[in-house]
Order: C-alpha cells, then sequence, then structure tokens
C-alpha cells in the first residue's frame, strides 16, 4: 500500500493526519468546497491519533511527575526499596526508619544526581562499598582481614589447598566472581530484599562449582574419599575405645555403652565427655588424686659433702645432718628451673646438662666444689624467698629462668598460665617452717654469704626475687625481719627489708607439733595451717595471746620424722572455703557440689613438708588439680626454652608414675599461630572463634532407628593398638575410619539431602585475629 | 524463521543466564540491561518513518515482523529478569506492572491484527473506520428520504421506522455490543420488517426491502466500527504507557547501579 503523491487526487483516506474535517469526521475530506460552496467553513477536529499522541504525552508527563514527587518523598527509600528484608536484618534496622538503607547502601542518604553519577562512573561516585558496610556489624563473626576472600582463607594457604588436591575435570563454568585481588562482595552469594523468610545463606551446588573446578554431580558420586574423619583430629582424651571395650571393660563384667561417658550438647549437635567423675573415676580415681596417687617434688634438698666444701673455703653453713655426706642426690625439675632463675647457677646447670645429678661431683675437684657451693647456697636462697613470698618467688623465677635462656613465649601462652594456681594451696609458712628446720640460721648465713662473696651479685636477681642476696650494710639502721618469724606472730609475711642487718636477726624458736588424733602417728601438723596450706587464724591478737606453736611437740622429740601431711576431711575443706574466695576454692566449691572430690579430699592430698628427705611435695587434690595443670602448663609454654627442656620437667608430667596423671589422658597440640603447645584440659573443646570446614550433627541422626547404636558409624577397631605417643600425635586408630560410603548409605540421589553445604561452612576458619 | 529465530535467541538467552547465575554471577544485570536496549527497540519504532536510513533499509511489515520478534524475546527476557515471581518492591512492582500492561496490550494488538481482518472480510465490504461516521450518516439519510417517499402511500412504514428502527439507525451502539458485536438487533427487525409485508402493497415492499437493506449495511458499519475500533484502541495503550515505562526503567538501572553491592 503505497501512499499516493497528491492527496487531493487520490482516493487514499491518510488516517494519521492529526486534524479531520468536523463535518465528514473524514481525513479525506478534500475542504470546505466538498460539502457545498454555500456551507459554513468547519472547523477542523484532531484525529484518533492526535488524541494518542496526546494521552502519550500525558501520560509521560504524569510519570514524570510522579517519579518527581517521589524521589523527593521522605518516604523515598521505602518506596524504592526492592523488597523486604530478611527477619534477622529487618530486626536490627528496625529502629533506623527511612534511614536505615543508609546502613547497608553507600546511596542510601544520596540524592538522585548521585545516583546518576555513580551510574555513569561505574560506581566510583560513592565510594563506600556495600561490602565494607556489611563489615561494620559481621567484623565480630568474620576476621575483617580474609572476610571477603574465598572462604575466608588467606590467599598463600588457599593456594597451597588448592595445589595438594588433584582436580582435572573442569566444569563449564563462566568468568570468576571475584574480582582482581580475589575477593568476592558479600552480595555475591548473599542477596537481600527477597522477603523475611528468603534463607540468605542458600546456596547451590553448581554455584560452589564456580569456584572448585572439579566437577561434584553427586556425594555419592564425586565427593572424595574421606581421610580418616573423624579420627584425623587430635583427641583431647587419650582414651583408647578398643582396649576399654575389649579388655578393661569386659574384666569388669561391665556393659561397654558408649551413652555412659559421651552425652549430647544443648542441641544435640554434638556428642560431649560426660565429667570425669561419671565417666573414668570409677576406675581411675585413685591415680588422679589422692595419697595413692605418685607425689611431686617440688624442692628437696640433695648430699651434700659439708666437710669437703668447708676444707676448701667454700662453706654453705647449715645444712641438715641427714642430708650431709657424700655428694648425692638429683635435683628435682622444678628446683632445676627455680634455680636456673640465677644465672650464675643456669650456667652451672646448662654446662652439665640434663642428666646432672650430686652423684657426679667429686670432692676432690675445685671446680666441682665450687658448684655444689653455689647451687647449695642457691638451695638456701631459694628456700628463704620462697618463705618470704610464696607466689611472687616462684612467678617470678620461673619467668626469669625460661625468659633469660631467649625464650620468648607468646603473650596469649604466657597468659594462659594460672600462676597464682602455681602455688595454690602452699603457704610461705611451710617454707618458712622447713628453713627452721633444716637451716636455723638461714637469714643471718646468707647475709654473711653476701658479705663474703659480693661477686655473686646480679642487679636483676636483686631486683626480682634474691633480697636475701643482698649484701648487708652494717652501718643501716633498718633491722632485718626474718619471715621464718612470722611463724610466731600468724601475719602475713611482709617483704623482706632491702637492708638487713643480719646481727639483728632474731632466733626463731624450733616449731613444736600438735598432736591431733586425726593425725597418723608421726606426722607433723601446723595449727596456723590448713588443709590446703592457708593459714587458719586471720586474728593477730589471738596469737599473741597463745602462740599455737608453742604447742606443738618439739620436732626433735618427733622421732620418726615422715611427711607433714597436710590432709582434711570435707568439713574442714567447706570452712575453708567459706573464709576465702580465691579461684582455687571456687573451683572446689563446683568439684564439691558435684561430689567430685569427695572422696579423694577425704583420703588427702596436698602440698607436704617431707622431713625425712627434706622435701616438699605436691599430691593432687582433685581432677585437673590447679597446682599441677598450672605446672603443666608452664612447662608447655616454655617448653622450647633450653632450660625449661634440661630441667626434665615435662618427663615429669608425662612419666608413667606422675604425679596425678594428668599427661596420661589429656593430650597437646600446638597452636598453629603462635607455635606453643598446649594441654587440651578440656575434654572437649571447639574454639567459638573457629570455624570449620566440615559439620556435623549428631541430632538429626540420633533419631534414626538404624543408626542408634552409635557403633553403626563409630567402628572399634578389633585389633586394638595400645596407645602410645606416636599415636597420641598423629591420631588414633581404635575406630575404623568412617568411609564416604558409611554417609552415601543415606546421603544418595532420591534419598537425604548431600549437597555441599549441607555439611561444609562457606565461611571457614578464625573469627578474631591471631586464631 | 523468524520465529525459530526468537526461539533459538530465547533459549540461548536463557542458558547463558543459567550459567551465569550458576556462577555467582549478578544475572540482573546481563537481563536487565538485555531488556532495557530490547525496550529502547521496541519503543523506536514509530521512529523507523522519521529516520531515512531506516525507512530505506526495509518494509513497514518487515519493521513490524522485528517489533514483535523482539517484543516476544523481551517478555522473555524479563521473565528471567523477575525470576519468574512478582517482585517485592511497591516500585518495582509498578514497574512490572507498567510491563506488563504494556506487552499485554502488545500481544492484545497482535490477536486482534491477526484476526479481526478475516472478520471484516466475511463481511463483504471494506470500509476505512474514519470514514464510518460519514457512511452512517449517508445511510441515515438516505433512510430518511425511502421513509418521506412511504409517507405518500402509507403511514405503516414511517411509524414502523420511528419507532423500531429509527434508534437502530441514528444512534450509536451500546457499549455491550463494541465489546461483543451480534446481529440480534439487527435481526430482529428485519423479521419485524418481513412480518409488516402483508399489510404493505407491493411497491410499499419494495420500499420495505430496501430499508431493510439499509438495516444490514448499518449492521455491517457498526459491526466494521467495533472491530475496528478494538484495532486502535489497544494502541491507545500500548503507546500511551511505552513512555512511561522507558522513564521508570531509566530510574530503575539509576537505582540498580548506584544500591547495586559490589565492591567497587
Amino acid at each position: 500500500m503505497n501512499a499516493p503523491s497528491n492527496k487531493g487526487s487520490s482516493f487514499y483516506v491518510r488516517p494519521h493526519d492529526d486534524w479531520v474535517c468536523s463535518r465528514c469526521d473524514s481525513p479525506s475530506c478534500g475542504g470546505c468546497g466538498e460539502h457545498g460552496d454555500d456551507a459554513e467553513p468547519c472547523i477542523p477536529k484532531p484525529s484518533l491519533r492526535l488524541h494518542r499522541g496526546v494521552l502519550t504525552l500525558a501520560i509521560t508527563a504524569l510519570t514524570t511527575g510522579v517519579l518527581i514527587t517521589l524521589l523527593a518523598s521522605p518516604s523515598r527509600n521505602n518506596l524504592l526499596a526492592p523488597g523486604p528484608l530478611t527477619h534477622a536484618h529487618a530486626q536490627i534496622l528496625a529502629s533506623s526508619g527511612s534511614q536505615r538503607c543508609d546502613s547497608c547502601h553507600g546511596a542510601g542518604d544520596r540524592k538522585l544526581v548521585d545516583w546518576m553519577q555513580d551510574a555513569v562512573s561505574s560506581g566510583k561516585h560513592i565510594p563506600v562499598s556495600q561490602s565494607s558496610l556489611c563489615m561494620d556489624c559481621h567484623n565480630k563473626t568474620l576476621l575483617q582481614q580474609f572476610a571477603l576472600l574465598p572462604h575466608n582463607v588467606e590467599p598463600a594457604k588457599l593456594a597451597a589447598i588448592t595445589a595438594s588436591t588433584t582436580e582435572t575435570k573442569a566444569s563449564i563454568s563462566l568468568v570468576n566472581p571475584a574480582n582482581a585481588n580475589g575477593e568476592l562482595a558479600c552480595a555475591t552469594c548473599h542477596r537481600e530484599h527477597h522477603g523475611v523468610e528468603f534463607n540468605l545463606a542458600a546456596l547451590t551446588d553448581r554455584q560452589c562449582q564456580t569456584c572448585h573446578t572439579s566437577y561434584i554431580h553427586s556425594f555419592e558420586k564425586d565427593h572424595p574419599e574421606f581421610t580418616r574423619w573423624p579420627d584425623q583430629r587430635n583427641r583431647h582424651i587419650a582414651f583408647d575405645h578398643a582396649v576399654h571395650s575389649l579388655k578393661h571393660f569386659p574384666e569388669k563384667h561391665t556393659n561397654f555403652d558408649c551413652r555412659k561417658c559421651h552425652i549430647d550438647d544443648a542441641g544435640g549437635n554434638v556428642k560431649l565427655v560426660a565429667p570425669f567423675s561419671q565417666s573414668c573415676a570409677e576406675c581411675h580415681s585413685s591415680e588422679v588424686r589422692g595419697p595413692e596417687s605418685p607425689q611431686w617434688t617440688l624442692l628437696q634438698l640433695p648430699m651434700v659433702d659439708t666437710q669437703a666444701l668447708a676444707n676448701a673455703g667454700k662453706s654453705v653453713g647449715d645444712w641438715p645432718a641427714s642430708c650431709d655426706g657424700d655428694f648425692d642426690g638429683l635435683l628435682p625439675p622444678a628446683m632445676k628451673l627455680l634455680l636456673s632463675a640465677d644465672p650464675t647457677i643456669a650456667t652451672i646447670l646448662q654446662r652439665r646438662g640434663e642428666q646432672f645429678a650430686f652423684t657426679d661431683l667429686d670432692r676432690e675437684n675445685a671446680d666441682d666444689l665450687d658448684d655444689a657451693s653455689r647451687i647449695a647456697w642457691g638451695i638456701k636462697a631459694l628456700i628463704f624467698d620462697l618463705a618470704n613470698s610464696t607466689d611472687q618467688t616462684l612467678q617470678q623465677r620461673l619467668q626469669l629462668a625460661a625468659n633469660d635462656a631467649g625464650n620468648d613465649a607468646p603473650t596469649d601462652g604466657q597468659n594462659s598460665i594460672e600462676w597464682s594456681s602455681l602455688a595454690e594451696g602452699l603457704h610461705p609458712d611451710m617454707f618458712a617452717q622447713a628453713g627452721q628446720l633444716w637451716m636455723p640460721d638461714l637469714a643471718k648465713e646468707l647475709s654473711e654469704h653476701r658479705m663474703s662473696d659480693p661477686g655473686q651479685d646480679d642487679g636483676a636477681r636483686r631486683v626480682l626475687f634474691g633480697r636475701a642476696n643482698t649484701p648487708v650494710q652494717q652501718d643501716d639502721d633498718l633491722l632485718v625481719e626474718n619471715p621464718l618469724t612470722r611463724l610466731l606472730s600468724g601475719i602475713p609475711v611482709p617483704a623482706f627489708p632491702e637492708h638487713a642487718e643480719p646481727n639483728d636477726s632474731p632466733k626463731v624458736p624450733v616449731v613444736k607439733n600438735q598432736s591431733d588424733p586425726n593425725i597418723p602417728d608421726g606426722v607433723v601438723t601446723n595449727p596456723h595451717i590448713d588443709p590446703v596450706g592457708r593459714m587458719r587464724n586471720a586474728n593477730p591478737e589471738d596469737l599473741l595471746l597463745e602462740n599455737p606453736l608453742s604447742e606443738l611437740p618439739p620436732l626433735a622429740e618427733n622421732t620418726n620424722p615422715t611427711d607433714v601431711n597436710q590432709s582434711g576431711n570435707i568439713r574442714q575443706l567447706e570452712s575453708v572455703i567459706n573464709q576465702t574466695d580465691s579461684q582455687f576454692i571456687d573451683r572446689m566449691r563446683m568439684e564439691i557440689r558435684q561430689g567430685n572430690s569427695r572422696q579423694s579430699l577425704d583420703r588427702g592430698g596436698g602440698w607436704t613438708r617431707n622431713d625425712r628427705n627434706f622435701a616438699i611435695t605436691y599430691q593432687p587434690v582433685q581432677h585437673i588439680d590447679p597446682v599441677m595443670k598450672a605446672w603443666i602448663d608452664y612447662s608447655m609454654v616454655f617448653a622450647s626454652a633450653q632450660v625449661v627442656q634440661e630441667s626434665g620437667i615435662q618427663d615429669s608430667f608425662t612419666s608413667q608414675t606422675s604425679a596425678g596423671a594428668c599427661m596420661r589422658c589429656h593430650t597437646s597440640s600446638t597452636d598453629s599461630n603462635d607455635n606453643v603447645a598446649v594441654v587440651q584440659w578440656s575434654p572437649y573443646y571447639r574454639d567459638p572463634n573457629i570455624r570449620a570446614f566440615t559439620r556435623f550433627s549428631h541430632q538429626p541422626h540420633d533419631s534414626i532407628s538404624g543408626l542408634s547404636d552409635c557403633q553403626s558409624c563409630h567402628t572399634i577397631n578389633n585389633h586394638p593398638v595400645l596407645l602410645s605417643s606416636s599415636k597420641q600425635e598423629s591420631g588414633f586408630g581404635d575406630f575404623a575410619p568412617i568411609t564416604k560410603g558409611t554417609c552415601a548409605n543415606c546421603h544418595r540421589p532420591g534419598g537425604a539431602p548431600g549437597g555441599c553445604i549441607d555439611c561444609h561452612n562457606y565461611h571457614v576458619g578464625s573469627k578474631v585475629p591471631g586464631k | 524463521m523468524g520465529v525459530t529465530l526468537t526461539i533459538i535467541a530465547v533459549l540461548a538467552f536463557w542458558f547463558f543466564e543459567t550459567l551465569q547465575r550458576e556462577s555467582l554471577q549478578h544475572t540482573a544485570w546481563t537481563t536487565g540491561y538485555s531488556l532495557f536496549g530490547c525496550l529502547l527497540f521496541l519503543a523506536a519504532f514509530n521512529l523507523r518513518k522519521k529516520l531515512p536510513f531506516l525507512s530505506a533499509s526495509g518494509t513497514s511489515a518487515m519493521w513490524m515482523q522485528l517489533h514483535i520478534y523482539v517484543a516476544f524475546f523481551s517478555i522473555a527476557v524479563f521473565l528471567m529478569h523477575i525470576g519468574l515471581a512478582v517482585p517485592n518492591g511497591v516500585f518495582e512492582q509498578a514497574l512490572a506492572l507498567l510491563y506488563v500492561t504494556v506487552a499485554g496490550s502488545g500481544v492484545y494488538g497482535l490477536y486482534m491484527t491477526r484476526t479481526i481482518p478475516g472478520k471484516l472480510t466475511a463481511t463483504g465490504f471494506e470500509v476505512i473506520f474514519e470514514q464510518i461516521p460519514e457512511k452512517r450518516r449517508q445511510l441515515v439519510a438516505c433512510a430518511r428520504n425511502l421513509i418521506l417517499e412511504t409517507a405518500r402511500s402509507t403511514d405503516v412504514i414511517a411509524k414502523f421506522y420511528l419507532h423500531r428502527v429509527a434508534q437502530f439507525m441514528e444512534r450509536p451502539r451500546s457499549l455491550a455490543y463494541n465489546f461483543s458485536p451480534s446481529l440480534r438487533t439487527s435481526k430482529t427487525l428485519i423479521e419485524e420488517m418481513r412480518q409488516l409485508d402483508r399489510y404493505l402493497s407491493a411497491t410499499q415492499r419494495e420500499s420495505s426491502r430496501q430499508l431493510t437493506t439499509l438495516v444490514r449495511k448499518k449492521e455491517d458499519l457498526d459491526y466494521h466500527w467495533a472491530l475496528q475500533g478494538r484495532l486502535k484502541l489497544w494502541l491507545f495503550v500500548h503507546i500511551g504507557l511505552t513512555y512511561g515505562l522507558v522513564l521508570v526503567s531509566v530510574l530503575h538501572g539509576v537505582i540498580a547501579h548506584a544500591f547495586g553491592g559490589g565492591l567497587r
């Protein structure tokens, strides 16, 4: 249909003309003459096309007006929002009103002009990215440094993991959504404004494979086989299920029921280990605590040939006659460490090596005699310092010993040591008594020794702990106060004066024994010391009226010297609890409530001064004994220090006859960040700041009848291998590994779900720096 | 050919969009820009006649077919863009409603242009929509002349015309008729006129038959008016909302850029 060139002579009607004749309504009207010469001129009227054009223009103008009104409205953001937020976000931002868009969008508080400039400038006009705004709130759950990196793993680590895989088969995928820095925006996966119930974390398997190039059609077919899941983890408790189920339990005619020791957590997700009292105490209580458990030695006098030393001009003053003879005896590891705070002794011990014993010393050798003398004086100074302030002395000497050896233990590691527990229940009076009994003139001798041998002075030692080593100035008016005299007054032992006058040191009376029907014959006790070694009486006036020590039988009358065992019963302990509120007591209170330690406390334990072999020893009083824990933690944190290694203190905790047998069950692991070994005191601990890649919840599996027996998945090996240190390091072989097939029995197409995020977390690793 | 190509294009785009979505890409950008491009192309259909290089590059029918294919392609892209779900936001719902109205009117118009011509051809005559009012006036004038002539011999036909036919001949049809045209009224009138014949002479019957013919012509004109009116009216919706849709789409794109999550 071609339009003619001459409108007037054509039959063709042009319906697209804007105006038509008002008489005939026809756009083909030839004009007024067509209706007769006499007719009045018509007034053309708009055609349909013109009407349509006007309507279009009107709607367009109306739309523009509506949009302008909308953009100027205070409800702009609400009206422009693409949809409701998820419940969590909506709840958090509810109080923000119309400004809530600003919380997540840099453009939220901008004008249309800014938006347009931003669109034209490819997002550079509004510099605040949405992901950075996300992190304003989510920095508590994601480590900001790696938050936008795939899986929140640092690139080098991720590259190493990727390189270690054998993925070869690539799937069809477009460009990686990450930017040039390898970062992914939060909104790559988390798409908001899809409604209250929308699952922001939903992710399809196919989306996971945007980056994971090995194509996995289904868990059953393509998922890699498990690598000793879940046994590759280092267990906190070295419990050999095979040996117990096949040997120990049958021997005791006891049913090996997994649920007796493994209990559900609050959510039913994790099978926790039941408390010691419920799971292990029935058989292992006596090994862990009480009088039947081995003792751990803090301090012990060696046999010293005082005559040989005196002949060589290196007299060590008073030394117990029972310890006077040919050089003999080993130095306890803890005492080695405490002595090593003195650089001179540290050098001696280092030179003589880990296996050093006083037996090695030759009374004819001048160097050996010199070393023996210095060690003996060091032991005296140590006792004096411990009598002065036990807590401070232990902490300062142990820190000094380890740090002097060039060990820079991480602050976190040092903080994990409960320093105050090193001497939990150990009162300075125990050392004061020991000093009184073993070396009556200790204070005076030490002062005189410093006078005669000023070359041993060391500024650092003096400042930190070695007041006993401080040279005495004769013209000083200050009177020395021997901490050993505190036994008389019953008040706390003050700091030893900086400058002491040896001649004014009061003579300390001999401590007498107190008869007690509850104490076995031959045991010497101190009425001022409670069962855990604390001062009983807090009222010094009462003590002034009556010296309780005077009621004690003289030590000389103690014809059968033996342990000064500070045992007590549960009532005595509770009375102590009522008087103090230390962490130890809190813990003990908890133990009492749980009934865990009643049996052991009735049996005794704690610090003991042994006057037979001149030692201060300790027997754990409870499971997870705070004293043993503190010393073991110290040995682990400073394990790399040469002094600690050569002291052999770790061996004292790991041997089969170690006190408390702590390390026989509690494994250790090395913190990957600061390379410090830590003991797994908790039977189950999952760091809330660490998110694992794989998660598993027992709860939905427990409800399946076929899986009600734990051993349907956790099959115990029929050929157990006894525990060994190598097994502790590499995991345990008492369970057959759980294979993929175990899970694939149910998690297969048409069965239970088997998607990536059903078992795996995307955000993994640490939530806080340094973890 | 065109339909096949359109289907292939839709399938290819759907595959690409799926691949993007499964690759953690924001497919909204792809579908959004594609949709906006289609929208501009469709809205510019009218420019074909105003841009010489376009008008010379093909026939009007070819451009119309292209318009239709791209429109159907854009509908598919639109469905991908909204994820086959009603948008949640007020603004986006309004935008979607605008698009659905424009696209829906287009589909309706296409259906009309494919079905109505056949129906009109069946009437046996052609008439231009804009000329229908004039034709109606001419029919009315003819009818009145005829009645005046018959009134000289009898007033039966004149009375019948005044009471029964005049309303049909001289007044516009009802809205219901324009929505759903039917021959019921005209058939009734013709039947009544046939029954009137027994009261008329032979000459008068001839006049009655002429009146019957005029009634039939009026019925045909009304039928053309109703059907051709539809062909005109859907464009009021289709074109009237198009530029508003473009405006709202532009704002939607600007907002998407400003508020879109990303790393920048």
